[in-house]
């Protein structure tokens, strides 16, 4: 039976296996940022995230608590009736690991809304901290930047700043956009290399290494989503890739002139992935939008295909293999409480059928306008899996047999772990 | 379906002393709900807002108005001349953000009614010299304020006045978004609510960015109109929900400590 279900299964053009929780953590708080994985010290494997109420675990790959840092800051009176104090220390920033002070191991690097930026070693005591005068919703991107073997932080702050800072967190400097900064930074590698960062007031910031404003480009909604930066058309030059409020996805060149941009019918909170997942040497753009759907578009900005799920889709898409099988696949998370697995390349689905009729409309698939176009690419599902909530973010491991897994941070305070299984 | 009818019937309702005016109300506005209410200037907003609160205190009730641009000073001088009794009341003025803890235990040692009036422009004063500025977020000050008063204090009525110099001073880059934050906010705080709109002269929208109508559970209009080259107040209802209301234009007026509206001189005939 099994057999015959499973020859019926490949026919129907459909995946065998399934996609199943392996372990779940809860915080007991609303888990308000992206988790994020990676190796901390030789061989083992840490799962940092943070919380609303103030809080950074880092987990082991069993979802074993290794260390938890909880903010404490002392304020006084009048300073807490300025705050909300529900919120007060919400991490919003998905911690940066990196290995800042050249111990083989990896320190966390996070902001909160309070305002201040930590350093935490890898065993999650503090190194430093530093103050800003604004909630810090902004990552820290890890790069030296100068050239001097050192790592440079950098990030953002609702006070307008762009900040850099050394190793041991002193302020190399800063740079005051017009609106506060909530957007990751990102680095473009070109003749010179490239801060680039969005602001609240819509604005694409493009910044020397020296804190030099190099060009700037305005859309007309706010952004938080990190850029993207690549090499999509396979030119040996990389763009950036960026979406805004306004609802629309820019691709600028390196000068900050629009190559094209793309417009969907809700905001665009997440990072697009930029992954070839054609064959063509060129990068498609994979995104989410709050108009619930997930788009892939080629390098030149024409929709390959989209998916449609029953909310925003505000958690940046994961584009990997998760069943071995050779091909990509989309993981992305939507506010539905749903995490979908797509085939990267979606399916193509015919429209015409010569000989037979005029146009076909197949189950599923809706054309209001006749076309003698023989189809089509659509998103394909492969597996949905409900979760206990809004999808606030994802990463993933690879465990110890080469399997990824995936790790859903969800903002009702469960951290869940998803694997492939063959059935 | 009958029985949600049932409920509204029996939904507890907060009077609004003026004379006339409850009855076209079903004796009121629905406990919890939050009211726009609305006028240009000199239509006697404060006034009206700061009557419910007064008498509700004579009822043994605690309320908080805040004032963000007029400051206690004045309003209770104005409260006086119009011939409050402020003595039959417990009056606390909150113009140091620092004694609200004591502000409070005022409120809870007292035996009659309460009436704690936040005076954020003199804190707004009290704050520019220190470190948080003029720039803090405002809104938040505010909402922690009606909490602990809530909680600590079982405040019942809340009055903003107004929400216009609110929006100056708290950023509203997404007014939509955080209109209804902060109308759920109230709603799920549990006071009842009025707030204070200043209409622009052409009298063209009720509030300022117009989304407060929809979010709003009522709509209180407060107007000046010219007869015979007379200026007289009249007041009527633009919508209250879950109310079978009256929406007449009734004349406002002030007359012996009371507020009375009015129909052709008259009280109107229920």
């Amino acid at each position: 039976m099994g057999v015959i279900s499973d020859t019926l299964k490949k026919l129907g053009g459909k995946k065998l296996g399934k996609i199943e929780k392996k372990w779940v953590f809860d915080a007991s708080s609303s888990i308000s940022s992206s988790p994020i994985a990676a190796e901390i010290t030789k061989g083992e494997l840490g799962i940092a995230f943070g919380t609303q109420d103030g809080k950074i675990y880092m987990l082991g790959e069993n979802a074993k608590i290794k260390w938890l840092y909880s903010i404490q800051e002392k304020i006084d009176e009048i300073q807490k009736m300025f705050l909300d104090e529900e919120t007060a220390k919400s991490i919003y920033t998905t911690p940066a690991f990196a290995d800042i002070n050249k111990d083989s191991k990896k320190e966390v690097l996070f902001g909160c809304d309070i305002g201040k930026f930590y350093a935490l070693s890898s065993s999650g005591k503090l190194l430093w901290d530093f103050k800003t005068d604004g909630g810090i919703r902004s990552s820290a991107l890890v790069e030296d930047i100068n050239k001097d073997n050192k790592p440079e932080i950098i990030f953002g702050s609702n006070d307008r700043n762009l900040y850099v800072l050394d190793a041991k967190g002193k302020l190399l400097w800063k740079f005051k956009a017009d609106s506060g900064i909530e957007s990751d930074p990102a680095i473009l590698r070109a003749k010179k290399t490239q801060i680039i960062f969005g602001s609240n007031d819509g604005r694409i910031y493009s910044l020397n290494t020296k804190g030099k404003l190099l060009w700037q480009f305005k859309t007309k909604g706010k952004i938080t989503a990190k850029p993207a930066v690549g090499d999509i058309y396979n030119n040996k030059k990389n763009y950036i890739v960026i979406g805004s409020a306004d609802n629309s996805l820019y691709v600028l060149d390196e000068n900050g002139r629009l190559e094209w941009l793309y417009e969907t019918e809700g905001r665009i909170c997440s990072k697009a992935c930029l992954v070839d997942i054609n064959n063509d040497k060129k990068l498609e753009i994979i995104f989410g939008s709050c108009d619930d759907n997930i788009y892939c578009l080629s390098c030149r900005g024409s929709k390959i295909w989209s998916y449609e799920t029953d909310f925003w889709i505000v958690a940046s898409p994961l584009v990997i293999d998760i069943d071995n099988d050779g091909k990509l696949e989309v993981i992305a998370g939507s506010y539905d409480s749903s995490v979908y697995v797509l085939d990267a390349e979606g399916i193509f689905l015919l429209d015409y059928m010569p000989g037979v009729s005029g146009v076909i409309q197949q189950p599923g698939h809706y054309n209001d306008l006749i076309t003698v176009e023989p189809g089509g690419y659509i998103g394909k599902k492969l597996w949905q899996y409900k979760t206990e909530g809004m999808i606030v973010g994802s990463t993933f491991i690879t465990n110890t047999k080469k399997q990824k897994e995936i790790i859903i941070g969800i903002k009702e305070g469960k951290l869940d772990n998803l694997a492939y299984r063959k059935d | 379906m009958v029985k949600e009818l049932k409920k509204k019937q029996e939904l507890k309702r907060i009077k609004v002393h003026i004379n006339g005016f409850d009855e076209q109300l079903q004796g009121g506005i629905p406990e919890g709900f939050v009211t726009l209410v609305c006028g240009t200037a000199g239509t006697m907003k404060t006034s009206v807002a700061f009557n419910v609160l007064y008498n509700e205190a004579l009822d043994g009730k605690t309320g908080l108005y805040v004032s963000l641009e007029q400051s206690s000073r004045s309003l209770l001088e104005h409260a006086e001349k119009m011939g409050y009794d402020l003595s039959k009341i417990n009056l606390v003025v909150m113009s140091d953000i620092s004694k609200l803890k004591s502000n409070i235990q005022d409120i809870k040692s007292s035996k009659s009614g309460s009436l704690l009036i936040s005076d954020l422009g003199a804190i707004r004063k009290q704050i520019k010299e220190t470190k948080i500025g003029p720039s803090g977020d405002w809104l938040n000050v505010i909402k922690n304020i009606i909490k602990r008063l809530k909680q600590e204090a079982k405040c019942d009525l809340f009055v903003l006045d107004s929400l216009s110099a609110l929006y100056v001073l708290s950023s509203f880059d997404e007014p939509r978004t955080k209109l209804f934050y902060i109308f759920e906010f109230l709603r799920d705080v549990g006071l009842t609510t009025f707030l204070i709109s200043e209409m622009p002269l052409d009298k063209r929208k009720y509030s300022d960015y117009e989304v407060e109508d929809y979010l709003a559970d009522g709509i209180i209009l407060l107007q000046h109109t010219e007869k015979f080259r007379k200026v007289i107040r009249e007041i009527s209802i633009v919508k209250m929900r879950a109310t079978d209301c009256n929406t007449d234009v009734f004349t406002l007026e002030y007359k012996n400590k009371k507020f009375y509206a009015l129909q052709g001189g008259k009280p109107p005939l229920v």
